[in-house]
């Protein structure tokens, strides 16, 4: 080969690049290192051979703690070159998001199957921080006020773990245990999230209060799925975020519902029920009595957006 | 004929490209040195000792200075109050105290979480109230006061009372406070730094120092945004800079990142105003009191002259015959606040546009209708509390003329049916104006100097002591100059900032840049085309002009300089129409030993205002302009979302109506991000919490006006101004006041006839809790 851009040919270099991508990467200095493994096993492997390999895909958390100097990424496992972590494939059982996939992707995927989700991430970031963070790297950061995690968790979506001993699947509902912390072990490698396709016709509404409307950190997250038959609830399901040390289900609350006619009155009672079982605290994003008054609201802004729904 | 045209700005395409340089971007000399300050944690006591020796063990760590090393430690704009490092008493939270020298910024970050701070810690002071109870104040103000305001509100059928309350702001610039010192031969110093004031950054370096000022010359080429931050504050980071360089004889940069610029830096000044208004059955503001107090933080900054702003700007656009205003600057352990777009003027204006909203409400009228006849007059009722007549005002048609344009009736109309049937979402429409005064009210700050030189090939090069921050000033002298030789904008170019070519000049601010230095420019180009007039004069009296022969020398006297213009690249003379090209007079110039080059000093005519009795005429003249913004709230959440907002301002005749209508957008939205969003938070310590856009929002482009109509008004009778333009750079902030009391408008519809206490900024949070406590 000829210097570099001027002897080689277009589709020469197009392949000679493919080529390359199609490489692992391993650089090992005395103080940094950086591996991109190009299978799913060898990442396993390496995974469980330095179980505290900080794995880095969109850098929209990690990049930024980096640059102010908090925490320093000297060792990162990056996995952008394993091809099927980037897929996106439309299952029997549900939609599956590789953990690659980025955030727009995921935005305009989802459009038809969680058209809510969809409208979510629109205002979640800018499209420079869509097109560089992923769904899962949302989910495994663990944040209660991640944006995605109380839709997907009243979707009931799961997560598919896997190590050297093979793999399992978790539901996100019961991913985490307390603040920051995930059923997720050192050596483990998260692949995806399958959300299930819905059976029937569900209202769905998921809220995002912030600050600031648009690429703003929550205050206050709220997802709500139901199936109204007649007149009444038949179905539930809920999730709050913002309002504790995780993103919660509301399991009670549900069933509280259930059955109920479908009426302001219904979720307004619901909402009270709610702000009874969350501790939220006050920091800089709102104060605790905020985020009880506005999880109580938004029970009631949930039942007159749906009502609107139905009658139009 | 260059004024008036919409020429691009000077750095479009380079800020496009990424090829204009921003401090940051010059390229790193070898050896030089990255400069990390260190600042205390905590916001009050006494810092005892400063441990730096197992920082200094990390790799590429190079030293580090402190207090001991310069040789005078204060400095202030007004009063040289403040440190630049921390010797013992600490004022406020993250004050740097320690300099950290390193070769990267990954040891400088390694090192820093190293450094121990032995203190004893006292106990803050972090409010406003607190500094009342103890009368702890920096500044109080020779109150204004005009008519017998306690007789008016005593006589006056209708009296509110309350108190107004506003946050603070931080500038948010894109490029952060930034220096780079170079040292030269004899002690010397060179500091290129992102500052709007020049002048006082080599003033401030010098003293650092122990230097002469004319051992160093301070080079701005531009800033990333300034906004007032960089006026004063940009100089003690330079100072850090210089100290470096000096004891390190390499060059030194210090570039703060943006959670330490937040945290060390000041912000505009929160304010709380406590005010009594008295006013008859239709609205008619017939006496107000007020007390006014300004956060002023640790040290004086500039708080004197932004408090005296808020002192002059209450009256708003609305003529008080009765009134009597203090004003305080409370100390607290803060970073020392400072200058920000509007200098008090925002914090003043706020006050008396929410209490027109209040006199509203109480009287079940229409906000506008209070303001339309609470507005200034053009013959009379045209007298501010100060003494000052407002001519040629326009603020009358201003507020008639957008109330149709912007179909204020119709769209009340269908807000009320709007919100009569709406669950969840109510709206508000409000109007509301800016009358801000033109000039420092700082006298000696109302002078300039420029330097102009004309080069052998035509081309023109005009340095003057306004820096270019975003603003335009340079494209706007730019035309002004071209203008005056009658040559393309493309022949001229503004140089950088530099104290060797123009000393002694004022920071730019005030919204003053293009008036005053612009001013200056045009006066130094009339002294050398007067040359150029006479020799072109001498030229078509057949005086001979060749290798021998001379032109005669310059004499003013015999000089007809009304019978030549210079357009199209050409000087004309009128009478005859005979031309000449402009390159080839200036190469005959040239050889006639006439002076291509020259300096003019300009200085602000007609102010006198008397501090003593807060009286006279304190400003050259106002620049005006309305706005009337619509607001949908969310019920449940208190989210604000701004449906349309119209602005119309008279901005004179606008040397650059494109980069005039940039300022009136840019500093409107910048408003409403104060207004709503723009939350500063303190821990109990007194450490700034929300030192990064993870935590404190501006508005982003989702939160521009949905519709946004902005028009100005075709206006030519500014003559105390150059080419009677108008200043733009502050004045269409205080517009942005529109925004909160269309909030204010909004509630009223959910809680009518009851006068509500808001805070700015209307938060979601605040618009909430206020909808739901008064339910």
């Amino acid at each position: 080969m000829g210097a570099p851009g001027f002897a080689v040919r277009g589709d020469e270099m197009t392949e000679r690049f493919r080529y390359l991508e199609s490489q692992p990467i391993e650089i090992d200095l005395a103080e940094k290192k950086l591996l991109i493994p190009t299978s799913i096993e060898e990442a396993v492997r390496l995974k469980h051979d330095q179980p505290l390999l900080r794995i880095v895909s969109g850098a929209t958390d990690l990049g930024v703690l980096h640059n102010k100097g908090k925490q320093f990424l000297d060792e990162a496992l990056v996995l952008n070159r394993i091809p099927m972590l980037s897929e996106v494939q439309r299952r029997r059982d549900g939609l599956w998001i590789g953990s690659m996939v980025d955030l727009s992707r995921v935005e305009a995927e989802v459009r038809t199957e969680v058209p809510e989700l969809g409208r979510l991430l629109r205002i979640f970031a800018s499209p420079q921080i869509k097109h560089q963070g992923t769904l899962v790297g949302n989910i495994l950061n663990g944040s209660p006020i991640g944006d995605t995690i109380p839709g997907l968790m009243v979707l009931e979506a799961k997560l598919c773990l896997v190590s050297a001993s093979g793999e399992r699947w978790v539901n996100l509902v019961e991913f985490y245990k307390g603040y920051k912390q995930m059923d997720i072990r050192p050596e483990e490698i998260c692949t995806g999230i399958l959300v299930p396709k819905l059976a029937q016709e569900w209202a769905v509404r998921f809220f995002k209060v912030s600050l600031r409307k648009d690429l703003d950190i929550s205050a206050v997250t709220f997802a709500g799925m139901f199936r109204i038959d007649g007149s009444r609830i038949s179905e539930a399901r809920l999730a709050l975020g913002g309002v504790g040390p995780t993103v919660v289900r509301l399991l009670e609350v549900e069933k509280q519902l259930v059955g109920q006619e479908f009426t302001e009155a219904s979720f307004a009672t619901a909402g009270e029920t709610a702000i009874a079982k969350i501790s939220p605290i006050s920091d800089l994003r709102a104060s605790a009595d905020y985020r009880r008054a506005v999880t109580k609201n938004l029970f009631t802004k949930c039942y007159h957006e749906i009502q609107n729904e139905v009658q139009a | 004929m260059s004024l008036g045209k919409n020429i691009p700005h000077d750095s479009a395409r380079g800020h496009v490209t990424g090829e204009s340089v921003f401090v940051d971007d010059r390229p790193r000399h070898q050896g030089e040195l990255l400069v990390l300050p260190i600042g205390v944690p905590a916001a009050a006591g006494k810092l005892k000792s400063i441990d730096v020796a197992s920082a200094l063990k990390v790799d590429g760590i190079r030293g580090f200075c402190s207090a001991k090393h310069l040789a005078h430690n204060r400095w202030g704009s007004i009063v040289e109050d403040q440190p630049i490092l921390v010797e013992e008493d600490i004022g406020y939270f993250s004050e740097p105290a320690v300099l950290l020298v390193g070769q990267t910024h990954e040891a400088l970050s390694r090192a820093a979480k190293l450094v121990r701070f032995q203190i004893e810690e006292a106990q803050a002071n972090l409010d406003i109230e607190q500094a009342i109870e103890k009368g702890d104040f920096l500044y109080t103000a020779n109150p204004f006061v005009t008519g017998n305001a306690e007789a008016a509100l005593a006589a006056a059928a209708h009296k509110l009372s309350g108190v107004f309350e506003c946050g603070g702001q931080d500038h948010f610039y894109l490029e952060s406070q930034a220096s780079i010192a170079y040292p030269l031969e004899e002690g010397q110093i060179e500091v290129h730094s992102s500052s709007q004031h020049p002048s006082e950054t080599q003033r401030v370096v010098a003293e650092a120092l122990g230097l002469n000022h004319h051992q160093v010359v301070c080079v701005v080429k531009r800033m990333g945004g300034a906004f007032g931050g960089k006026e004063s504050q940009a100089a003690p980071f330079a100072a850090m800079a210089a100290l470096v360089a000096k004891v390190f004889q390499e060059p030194a940069r210090v570039v703060l990142s943006e959670d330490d610029d937040m945290m060390m830096t000041g912000k505009r000044h929160p304010f709380k105003n406590f005010y009594e208004v008295g006013f008859d059955e239709e609205g008619r503001i017939l006496g107000l009191k007020a007390r006014l107090y300004a956060d002023g933080g640790a040290y004086l900054d500039l708080s004197p002259s932004i408090l005296d702003r808020a002192l002059f700007h209450i009256d708003g656009a609305y003529y008080l015959e009765n009134a009597h205003i203090e004003g305080f600057v409370c100390r607290t352990n803060r970073p020392s606040n400072t200058a920000f777009r509007g200098f008090g003027g925002p914090q003043g204006l706020m006050t008396i546009e929410s209490i027109c909203e209040d006199i509203a409400v109480f009287l079940g009228k229409d906000a506008l209708e209070v303001r339309r006849l609470n507005c200034y007059g053009v013959e009379e009722r045209n007298r501010t509390h100060y003494g000052q007549i407002i001519a040629h005002n326009t603020l009358p048609d201003l507020f008639k003329s957008l109330e149709d344009k912007c179909h204020y009736r119709r769209r009340r109309d269908e807000i009320n049916e709007f919100n009569k049937s709406s669950i969840g979402k109510v709206r508000g429409l409000s109007v509301t104006a800016t009358k801000f005064g033109i000039a420092f009210t700082s006298r000696f700050l109302n002078q300039g100097n420029a330097l102009v030189n004309i080069h052998l090939d035509g081309s023109v090069q005009v340095s003057t002591g306004a820096t270019e921050m975003g603003q335009g000033v340079n494209t706007k002298i730019r035309q002004i100059v071209a203008h005056a030789f009658g040559i393309e904008p493309a022949m001229v170019n503004v140089m950088a900032t530099s104290t060797e070519k123009n000393a002694n000049t004022s920071p730019t601010a005030a919204s003053s840049g293009s008036d005053i230095n612009g001013a200056a420019a045009l006066m130094a180009c009339e002294k050398i085309l007067d040359r150029l007039c006479w020799l072109y004069q001498n030229i078509l009296a057949g005086t001979p002009i060749n290798d021998n022969q001379e032109c005669p020398p310059f004499d003013v006297k015999s000089l007809r300089r009304a019978d030549f213009n210079f357009r199209g690249g050409q000087i004309v003379h009128v009478p005859s129409e005979k031309e000449m090209g402009w390159q080839e007079l200036v190469q005959l110039a040239y050889r006639n030993r006439l002076s291509l080059n020259d300096y003019a000093h300009y200085k602000t005519e007609g102010l006198a205002f008397d501090k003593s009795k807060s009286k006279g005429k304190a400003f050259a003249y106002f620049t005006t302009g309305v706005a009337a913004s619509e607001v949908e709230l969310d019920e449940w959440t208190g989210q604000v979302k701004v449906l349309r907002t119209d602005i119309l301002m008279d901005l004179g005749r606008p040397i650059n109506p494109g980069i005039d209508e940039g300022q009136v957008t840019g500093a409107f939205v910048q408003g409403m991000g104060w207004v709503t969003t723009e939350s500063l938070k303190t821990g109990e310590r007194g450490q700034l919490l929300t030192h990064s856009p993870t935590t404190y929002k501006i508005p982003n482009v989702q939160d521009v006006p949905r519709e946004f109509n902005v028009e100005l008004i075709p206006s030519d009778t500014n003559t105390q101004n150059i080419a009677r333009s108008k200043a733009v750079g502050e004045p269409p902030f205080l517009l942005s006041a529109s925004v909160w009391t269309a909030v204010k408008d909004a509630l009223r519809y959910r809680h009518p006839g009851k006068v509500l206490t808001l805070r700015s900024p209307a938060t979601p949070e605040e618009v909430l809790m206020v909808h739901l406590s008064t339910k």
